[in-house]
């Protein structure tokens, strides 16, 4: 330890010996004690520190709760939660939570197994069945009208 | 790192609330002041010391105990996250001094112990992100110089002069008002 590196030290961590590198710390307390020029350097450097201990934080919020409250959960957890905002009770959570496979499986089943099922060849649509009416040969204009 | 950090962080990971709140119990002190020393304003200081222990909880399983202490990993995020605000909100919107912890006792010494505290916080503000949060972290933090110079990815050397380079300015702004 030198005096230049004394003064780069006073520059970095300022005159409060616990901030400054641990493994140069007692190198430089050797250096003050033994140096008056390292010991004036250190009054000269001191301002900064007062001024620095001025510097308190601002009263802190009651943030832990909020963070708590706040955690995200799980995927399912927040498909329940946009689904019934208001369910509170733990209880009904996991049934809740584990009945959301059915209800996504029924919803599945009934829109793709559905259109399978359906076998009455019913037309619901009336242009469709219009569509067929006028391509079938046995049935012509004059008997739909006297009928 | 305590005896039981390492299984704290892993049960936390897993979903374990008791954990994590032990964690946050610990971290939350040091932390807070940090992001309140960084920024200039509560509410927003409030939104990224929130999101620095949601990253802790969604994210913690990326911490690694082999490489660095919690401390560290905490600080880091909270400093990005006050870097990323100070880019998307150039302007730094202050409070009053009336929101500081300044501790005096009389009318007198309220309003002058509260103006030193402001002008302090306003000369802290006009550093340059980097220099600021390198004070911070040496200074008051506790944060080792390697530890410190990790959370802002830079050598120990640079770490030096950007807390001189700080203090300088600092002693010329604060020595030209006194």
């Amino acid at each position: 330890m030198n005096i230049e590196r004394f003064q780069q030290i006073l520059d970095a961590y300022g005159t409060r010996e616990d901030n400054w590198p641990g493994e140069e710390r007692q190198a430089a307390q050797l250096l003050v004690q033994s140096n008056a020029e390292c010991a004036s350097l250190l009054l000269r450097y001191h301002s900064v520190d007062d001024y620095l201990d001025e510097y308190l934080p601002r009263k802190p919020s009651a943030l832990q709760e909020k963070i708590l409250q706040d955690l995200p959960g799980s995927i399912i957890d927040r498909i329940v939660n946009w689904l019934i905002p208001d369910v509170r009770s733990d209880y009904w959570r996991p049934i809740i939570a584990g009945s959301l496979p059915l209800v996504v499986g029924v919803m599945l089943g009934t829109s793709t197994l559905g259109g399978l099922l359906d076998t009455t060849g019913v037309v619901d649509n009336w242009e469709d069945e219009i569509y067929l009416l006028a391509l079938d040969d046995s049935i012509n204009g004059a008997e739909l009208l006297d009928e | 790192m305590g005896v039981d950090e390492a299984d704290l962080i892993r049960r936390s990971v897993n979903g374990d609330e008791s954990a994590f709140e032990l964690l946050l119990e610990q971290y939350l002190p040091s932390l807070t002041n940090y992001v309140m020393r960084m920024m200039a304003n509560t509410a927003e200081a409030d939104d990224i010391i929130q999101e620095t222990f949601i990253r802790l909880w969604t994210h913690g399983q990326k911490f690694n105990p082999g490489t660095a202490k919690l401390t560290t990993w905490l600080h880091n995020i909270a400093h990005n996250l006050c870097i990323d605000h100070f880019r998307k909100h150039s302007r730094l919107v202050g409070e009053s001094a009336e929101q500081y912890d300044a501790g005096a006792t009389g009318p007198e010494q309220d309003y002058i112990r509260q103006r030193q505290v402001s002008s302090i916080h306003e000369a802290m503000i006009t550093l340059p992100e980097r220099q600021r949060s390198a004070i911070i972290m040496c200074h008051y933090q506790g944060l080792s110089n390697k530890d410190a110079a990790a959370v802002l990815d830079v050598s120990v050397d640079a770490l030096e002069s950007l807390m001189a380079r700080g203090r300088r300015k600092l002693k010329d702004i604060l020595e030209n008002e006194y």
